[in-house]
């Protein structure tokens, strides 16, 4: 019985200590994050199917610049085929290769639902994520694991990585829901900078 | 007048008789009034003529649109707009209302696949076959591939693997571009371009235009909005959203304003009238409302509820009659005398009122005309009943000298031409002036409450949902398989012509033609499947996709398909059954078919561009218009039926110049309807009331009820014998006073706008009639 009792308690306490954990982590990232209103990284992708005998590979440059001013998002892939978007103000523009054109109002509601996302987790405000998601300690220490209360027919958990002075995100970990995986590791980050031109089409 | 001096024997002879003849028109009234089939439809304002607006404006009220509540949610993102449109509608009790949501939801690669054999006619089996070359299958993958690899990555996987070689492109074709595109939203519903609005639209569960379920749709909308707190705004616009603010306007204005207006009654008859005989006259309107009211349904079997309103405010227009004939049989002069002196006056004062009314039944406006009968109905059982049954009544004539002892006499005096011109002449042009001062709004919104704020909303989520940024097209056919041939080819037509068209057609097809499309898709699947397993498997291959990987395409594969009917779960599963019923409705058979249509980049396309773009063999089932359109119209038909309100108050003033003969006696008896109308109009205008359908509808009854005191006043001056007249005045007016100019101070604006008319008119017109006609009366004689 005592046995037992230690059994359970051990269980509680680790529990106890793991949300705590993940309470510690958020604040944290929460207060590293808020810090930060303009990056420039680039990007690498990497997606492994099981279906697909070999992972898929890509890469390319996000940007982004949340002033009172003006928001801008730029997200291209360069690598192995240009195509991306640049979103300023609720105004999109499209392209695939060389080929750039103005996104229609449905495609404008699609991707401002896609922005609204990404800005969310920008300003990564806990108790908003908190709401929507379970959220569990991830792979490693720096790590935070997110699972949609809500089942999504996108991806069934995010996890995210942090720098270790969590002033940035060094890397996103998507699962989809045939346990898929796709990785974008961000690295030369330039935090709260001028966008270079390169943040330009 | 000898004649009506001996009328007052021959009735008191016959009086069982005539009593017995109203006993029996006022209870067939009353038996008539109980089976009264009374109907709200706005098409009774539309003039006969115009055959197209009256067919559209039924199509639109008994098209389930009508009644659909559109909630706008505004928060700071997307995501918090959504989450607020979902409390509001988790909060909506589900027995007043449902959320429907005019897209398409839950759309997986494998209810695309079911959806696809009823869609496969023989363009698509010319794609689909196209799409098996090597080469596009190839093509297909790579770009299959590009889309893991991209954006798309994990979200792209169930498509990529469900639906690899891009089979629902047959079925998005359909669709307009902008659609197919939002087909695969990324919200659970409606967000709108700026990505910080939600849409949500209720329909009410039980009947459309029941008044308090709006009440209840609407409270549920504005609690959950204070819940939500003030980072999001709510904002409602569609037909509950104005039947709710009536209704509780209404509401309120009756507990306010009904029990003053009792009491006032109460004490203008226990101050004037001092008699039980009076509580005749109480009765008099009542039983003259009823017998019009009877007699309006014997000639329009379905009489409109707005007409009974308005008749059931000349009540006080009724009781005219019998007032004065209480007073002057009180006046202490013999019956004979009082029928002799008094019935003059009154038959004038009622054939004025008569004639105006009379004109009103030309009018083209179905509406109108059942106003005017109605009207002279009642103002002709309301004389009938005061001049033929009250004065044989218990009690009505006694006592006598109540009046005899307080009434002044006036003897010998006539109306002084050149005052009378003076003051009628200045009368005149300040009423001119009036006129052009007041601005006119006819529309019937005007007459909602809380209209300016539901109109800023309205407009607000009309620019942002583009909810009647275009026009629609209404195709009247025999079946529901005709309506959905005739709107799919006229939305071709259309299309092919630059129309944008959103069409249920697009998403159900007739049973026939689905069913041969089915048969096709079965013999296709049944000749290709072998062709299209080698093609798909080498080309994974080269492709680096394993060979598993498009099982789930295969697995999902619809093998001896049958035909997707109206009924389909699958329709209702995707969320399209909802848009259909919108569009293709007319009761059970669903004959009629929506089709809205926008002129995308040239807006300044109109309704006969539209029509013209119709296959001529369909124009004569098609009817075009705009979805404000009704509004517009109702408010340009009433403009134009001014002109006989107009004609009809010149009418009697023409026969009041007949009637009276003495120009200087007219222009005194003109005086109060002057006045009175001036005074109504000031009071518009100084109030910032526009001239709308409420106040132009209370202008006959001051208008009438100025006249007879007029003619009545004149009458008495001139012949030197108050006979009870002034303390008659002074009851007819307070009591239309008491019962409809209180309504000033109604909240409701159709209500505060007709009592601010009859209110002001009426103080004005007591003023005129026993201050200023008497000051345009000098003695009789020769220097007068």
């Amino acid at each position: 019985m005592r046995v037992l009792a230690c059994f359970v308690l051990t269980l509680v306490c680790a529990s106890a200590s793991a949300a705590e954990n993940v309470d510690a982590l958020l604040e944290k990232a929460s207060a590293g994050l808020s810090r930060t209103f303009a990056l420039e990284a680039r990007f690498h992708q990497r997606a492994d199917f099981a279906f697909m005998d070999v992972p898929l590979e890509s890469s390319g440059k996000l940007c982004f610049s949340l002033t009172e001013r003006q928001k801008i998002i730029f997200w291209e892939y360069r690598e192995p085929e240009r195509s991306g978007f640049r979103w300023v103000d609720g105004d999109v523009e499209l392209w695939t290769g060389q080929d750039s054109r103005p996104a229609s109002d449905a495609e404008k509601r699609f991707l401002n639902g896609m922005t609204d996302q990404l800005l969310q987790w920008i300003s990564f405000d806990p108790r908003r994520l908190k709401k929507r998601y379970h959220v569990s300690p991830g792979r490693t220490p720096l790590s935070l694991r997110f699972v949609p209360k809500e089942e999504s027919a996108l991806f069934s958990s995010i996890e995210l990585t942090f720098s270790s002075d969590f002033s940035r995100i060094e890397e996103l970990r998507f699962t989809g829901r045939q346990e898929d995986v796709t990785t974008i590791v961000f690295d030369a980050q330039r935090v709260n900078g001028e966008l270079s031109e390169d943040c330009a089409r | 007048m000898n004649a009506l001096s001996r009328l007052y024997p021959v009735l008191k002879r016959r009086r069982t008789a005539v009593l017995a003849f109203f006993a029996c028109v006022a209870l067939l009234s009353l038996l008539r009034v109980a089976h009264l089939s009374l109907n709200s439809s706005s098409v009774v304002f539309l003039p006969d003529a115009d055959a197209d607006m009256r067919l559209a404006a039924e199509l639109l009220e008994n098209s389930p649109m009508s009644g659909m509540l559109f909630v706008d949610v505004e928060a700071a993102n997307a995501e918090d707009a959504l989450a607020a449109a979902d409390v509001i509608e988790k909060r909506m009790p589900p027995e007043t209302a449902r959320a429907v949501r005019f897209r398409v939801s839950g759309m997986t690669p494998d209810k695309t696949l079911r959806l696809l054999p009823s869609f496969f006619t023989p363009e698509a089996e010319a794609t689909l076959t196209d799409a098996l070359s090597e080469n596009t299958v190839r093509e297909r993958l790579r770009d299959a591939r590009a889309a893991l690899q991209g954006m798309g990555g994990t979200a792209a996987v169930p498509w990529v693997r469900g639906d690899p070689l891009r089979f629902r492109d047959v079925l998005l074709s359909r669709l307009p571009s902008g659609d197919a595109s939002s087909v695969l939203s990324a919200f659970s519903r409606p967000v709108s371009a700026d990505g910080r609005h939600s849409l949500l639209i209720f329909r009410p569960s039980g009947d459309a235009l029941d008044a308090s379920a709006a009440l209840v749709m609407v409270q549920s909308v504005h609690d959950s909005a204070r819940l939500l707190g003030d980072d999001v705004t709510v904002r409602m616009s569609g037909g509950p959203r104005y039947a709710a603010a009536n209704a509780r306007a209404i509401e309120h204005d009756i507990r306010r304003i009904a029990l003053l207006s009792l009491a006032g009654l109460a004490l203008a008859y226990a101050l004037l009238a001092r008699s039980w005989g009076a509580l005749w006259i109480f009765l008099t309107p009542m039983a003259a409302t009823a017998i019009a009211a009877a007699a309006t349904a014997c000639v329009w079997p379905v009489t409109s509820g707005l007409v009974l309103g308005f008749g059931m405010s000349l009540m006080g227009l009724a009781e005219d009659y019998a007032i004065h004939m209480h007073f002057a049989l009180r006046s202490g002069q013999n019956e004979a005398r009082v029928y002799q002196d008094a019935l003059p006056p009154l038959t004038q004062g009622f054939l004025l009122n008569l004639s105006g009314f009379a004109v009103l039944l030309l009018s083209s406006i179905p509406a109108i005309r059942q106003m005017a009968f109605f009207s002279v109905a009642s103002l002709t059982a309301g004389f009938l009943l005061a001049v033929l049954l009250l004065p044989f009544l218990p009690g009505f004539s006694a006592p006598k000298r109540l009046c005899a002892e307080r009434a002044p006499r006036v003897v010998g005096r006539q109306a002084s031409l050149f005052l009378s011109l003076i003051v009628c002449g200045g009368l005149f042009l300040a009423c001119f002036a009036s006129l052009a001062g007041v601005r006119a709004d006819f529309s019937p919104r005007a007459l909602s409450a809380d209209g300016p704020l539901i109109a800023r909303d309205a407009a607000l989520m009309r620019d942002l949902w583009h909810l009647d940024s275009g026009m629609n097209v209404i195709l009247t056919a025999d079946s529901r398989d005709d309506a959905l041939i005739m709107g799919s080819r006229c939305a071709d037509a259309l299309r092919k012509n630059g129309w944008k068209v959103t069409t249920p057609s697009d998403f159900l097809l007739p049973e026939k033609e689905a069913k041969d499309n089915c048969a096709r898709w079965n013999r296709w699947l049944r000749q290709n499947e072998p062709l299209l397993h080698a093609r798909l498997e080498k080309a994974a291959q080269d492709e680096t996709f394993r060979a598993e990987a498009f099982r789930p395409f295969f697995d999902a594969l619809p093998r001896d398909a049958a035909p997707l009917t109206a009924d389909a779960p699958l329709l209702r599963e995707l969320g399209l059954r909802e848009p259909i019923s919108m569009a293709l409705f007319d009761q059970e058979t669903e004959s009629r078919i929506l089709l809205s249509c926008s002129a995308q980049d040239r807006p300044e396309r109109g309704a006969d561009d539209l029509r013209a773009a119709i296959p001529p063999e369909y124009r004569a089932h098609a009817l075009v218009f705009s979805p404000r359109f009704l509004e517009t119209s109702v408010a340009e038909r009433f403009r134009q039926e001014k002109t006989l309100l107009l004609f009809a108050e010149l009418l009697a003033l023409l026969l009041l110049a007949l009637f009276l003969r003495r120009p200087a006696k007219v222009l005194a008896a003109c005086a109060p309807p002057l006045l009175s109308l001036i005074a109504a109009l000031a009071a518009l205008r100084l109030l910032d009331l526009p001239l709308n359908l409420a106040s132009l509808s209370a202008l006959p009854i001051v208008f009438g009820l100025a006249l007879d005191h007029g003619v009545m006043v004149t009458h008495a001056l001139e012949r030197g014998q108050d006979g009870g007249t002034r303390r008659a005045v002074v009851l007819s007016s307070l009591t239309a006073f008491m019962s409809m100019g209180l309504l000033a101070f109604s909240e409701h604006p159709a209500l505060r706008s007709m009592g601010c008319v009859i209110f002001a008119g009426l103080a004005a017109e007591l003023a005129a009639a026993l201050w200023i006609i008497p000051r345009l009366y000098v003695k009789k004689g020769p220097g007068a």
